[in-house]
């Protein structure tokens, strides 16, 4: 029987772009799943509606609720690839894997929201959010990323375990599916140098480091700055 | 699972309180054990090359961009960390024993992926620089074994050249 990655890594893209696409800006997402809706067709976009974690309100909303099972996933919504699943996010914690199968057929077979129904059933101020506040959420999507990863990997030297942590490359998803990330990553690094060349190197596809820089942390950071006033970034 | 929970909420907690709670959650041997806390945190440089040389302030990984032997591959295997020290002057010991006239370093690995090292300094005493926090000196490899570091699987040493 095919994993769930299988099944997501080769299903076409836009499929998952359109899903995305159709509910939310920014086009990048989590999904969290709930068994409260009986009807399998308001159940989906009940369930579309549970991403986007790092919004409070969403976060107040499911303190309002009993906390149940659940699965978390992230998917690069311009390759399909599904990133990685997370364990955990916040006090919510992952169950058995119930509901990640029921998405899975809805992407398989087509029977996923279409932009037109997502717009008109997405309740209160989800559906409110435009450039100006999506760039708004973007940011505190980023900071609650970058937070969690310091969280998680600022006791490792292992430089591999810093950029293979699942936060780390979700932030890169992010920002392959929308380069304000790039400005976003930049303005940390002038504040301080970091482990952020990896996710600018494989954002931007570029890579202004020379081989007489590597390990001058200092040094790496600058020509990133450099590039990033160069093409416009900051 | 929950030790995941548990060092989220130390996160939460103020910075000052939080530097030695996170400390002591993270490596638990050292909760009975003397350590102590004697430096501020910092990315510029890691526990490699900490372990190298206390004045090499940049972080040294076997990773692009990266301090690493221009000439050795870049590799997370135990050898290539020995073959990096070996340019040092070190050599393969047995064990963490202080010996007069020689500095040891010990190589910290988790499912065949070195994660740490720490050096042992002229008192007997060894010291650690934990990732992107603090420096620290304790009394022992063994405070630091565990889960998240691993354990010492290689003892390296070389003379003192002053001594």
């Amino acid at each position: 029987m095919p994993t769930i990655e299988n099944i997501l890594n080769n299903k076409p893209s836009h499929k998952v772009t359109q899903l995305y696409k159709g509910y939310y800006s920014r086009q990048f997402g989590f999904c969290e799943f709930t068994p409260t809706v009986e009807d399998q067709t308001e159940r989906f976009v009940n369930q579309i509606e549970m991403w986007g974690i790092c919004d409070n309100e969403k976060k107040n909303h499911w303190q309002d609720r009993i906390p149940c099972e659940f699965d978390t996933f992230i998917v690069n919504p311009l390759t399909g690839d599904l990133v990685n699943p997370i364990k955990k996010w916040g006090k919510y914690y992952l169950g058995r894997n119930t509901h990640l199968h029921d998405l899975t057929q809805h992407i398989i077979s087509g029977h996923y929201p279409t932009m037109h129904n997502v717009s008109n059933r997405i309740p209160g101020n989800i559906g409110k959010i435009n450039s100006e506040s999506g760039l708004e959420n973007l940011e505190q999507i980023f900071r609650t990323l970058t937070q969690n990863w310091h969280i998680q990997t600022k006791a490792h030297s292992s430089i591999s375990r810093k950029v293979k942590n699942i936060y780390y490359k979700t932030i890169i998803a992010l920002g392959q599916g929308d380069r304000q990330i790039v400005t976003l990553i930049l303005k940390e690094l002038q504040k301080k140098p970091d482990h952020w060349f990896q996710a600018l190197e494989e954002i931007t596809q570029e890579d202004p480091i020379r081989k007489d820089d590597f390990g001058n942390m200092e040094t790496m950071r600058n020509r990133w700055i450099e590039w990033g006033k160069k093409n416009n970034y900051l | 699972m929950n030790d995941d929970l548990e060092l989220d909420v130390i996160f939460l907690l103020p910075l000052r309180k939080r530097t030695q709670e996170q400390i002591e959650l993270q490596w638990p041997n050292l909760k009975t054990n003397f350590y102590q806390i004697v430096s501020e945190d910092t990315e510029s440089y890691n526990c490699i090359a900490w372990a190298k040389d206390e004045n090499l302030k940049v972080p040294m990984w076997p990773f692009k961009g990266y301090y690493w032997p221009s000439d050795l591959p870049l590799i997370e295997t135990l050898q290539n960390f020995i073959n990096a020290f070996r340019k040092e002057g070190y050599e393969i010991c047995t064990d963490g024993l202080f010996e007069n006239g020689f500095e040891k370093l010990a190589i910290y690995q988790k499912e065949s992926e070195p994660l740490h090292m720490a050096r042992q300094m002229q008192d007997g005493q060894w010291t650690s620089k934990l990732g992107d926090l603090e420096d620290i000196v304790h009394s022992t490899c063994s405070e630091l074994e565990g889960e998240f570091y691993g354990w010492v699987v290689q003892y390296l040493k070389r003379e003192l050249l002053n001594n």
